[in-house]
């Protein structure tokens, strides 16, 4: 899939509108697609990353990267609804594993898929892959809640 | 960009060795980068740090480097406010293996009575 030939959703430029994390801390790109119970995202990974250590994005991004993957697929939702994105705490993950660790100026796509919702609580399958390649699968609980002001 | 040891998200205060265990007390610097975006209104340390902490204390500990392979749990219960607690408490625990390039942990991150976090983890030391 190439990034260039389809209208996305959410792009690098105003990403950062739809979520609560900002720079340096943004470590998605892009909302490709959703659906009531999926998302999909991309992410280039930058030489500047915070997470990012010898040329390759830790454990940490990659985590990081499903959860705002999750955010922002809420976030662009809120947005559509005229309300501010909630923010989104990662409670649990369970039966993480992980086979791959991309590269600096890899593009990583992430797929999520909701196993369950409730007000504030969202179950989540995700999934993602440099290429064809899998990086990682793991299931996780994020709390939602309401952006507290500064 | 660095490790987050290296980079001086936190710097080692304390080191107790038990036989199979390792307990860290860590302090945490509030003007990091991190926080300018996680969060602009309130610095909160991100989840994932706090497991990518364990992982780097636990390479400073075996002097080794651990690659992340796979954890069953990973249980977030508080969040940390760097401001509010400043200083933690990381607590490993090394878990027999079948082969010595495995590695298997438990680790707790606490302040006092506190939990933040709670996980099981296995790794590859390299």
């Amino acid at each position: 899939m190439n990034i260039l030939e389809i209208d996305l959703l959410v792009n690098v430029e105003n990403v950062a509108t739809f979520l609560p994390q900002q720079e340096p801390f943004i470590m998605v790109d892009s909302l490709l697609a959703t659906t009531e119970n999926t998302a999909i995202s991309q992410f280039l990974v930058k030489s500047d990353n915070v997470l990012v250590n010898d040329g390759i994005l830790q454990e940490s991004g990659l985590i990081e990267n499903i959860a705002q993957t999750i955010a922002l697929k809420a976030g662009y939702e809120s947005v559509l609804r005229n309300e501010k994105p909630q923010i989104g705490f990662i409670v649990q993950i369970k039966e993480i594993s992980i086979f791959d660790f991309p590269k600096v100026s890899e593009i990583i796509t992430t797929k999520i898929e909701i196993m369950m919702q409730l007000p504030q609580m969202l179950v989540i399958k995700g999934e993602s892959f440099a290429d064809e390649k899998n990086l990682m699968v793991c299931e996780m609980r994020v709390f939602l809640d309401n952006p507290t002001k500064a | 960009m660095k490790a987050l040891l290296e980079h001086n998200f936190g710097k080692i205060i304390n080191t107790e060795t038990h036989e199979n265990k390792v307990i860290f007390e860590v302090s945490l610097n509030t003007n990091h980068e991190i926080y300018k975006g996680h969060f602009p209104f309130r610095p909160i340390v991100p989840g994932v740090c706090t497991l990518q902490l364990v992982r780097e204390l636990l390479e400073n500990h075996l002097g080794k480097k651990c690659i992340f392979l796979r954890s069953k749990n990973i249980k977030f219960s508080g969040m940390i406010d760097p401001n509010v607690t400043p200083q933690i408490t990381i607590e490993i625990q090394l878990l027999p293996t079948d082969s010595p390039q495995e590695l298997k942990i438990k680790a707790l991150v606490f302040c006092k009575e506190l939990t933040f976090c709670k996980y099981d983890g296995e790794y590859l030391k390299q």
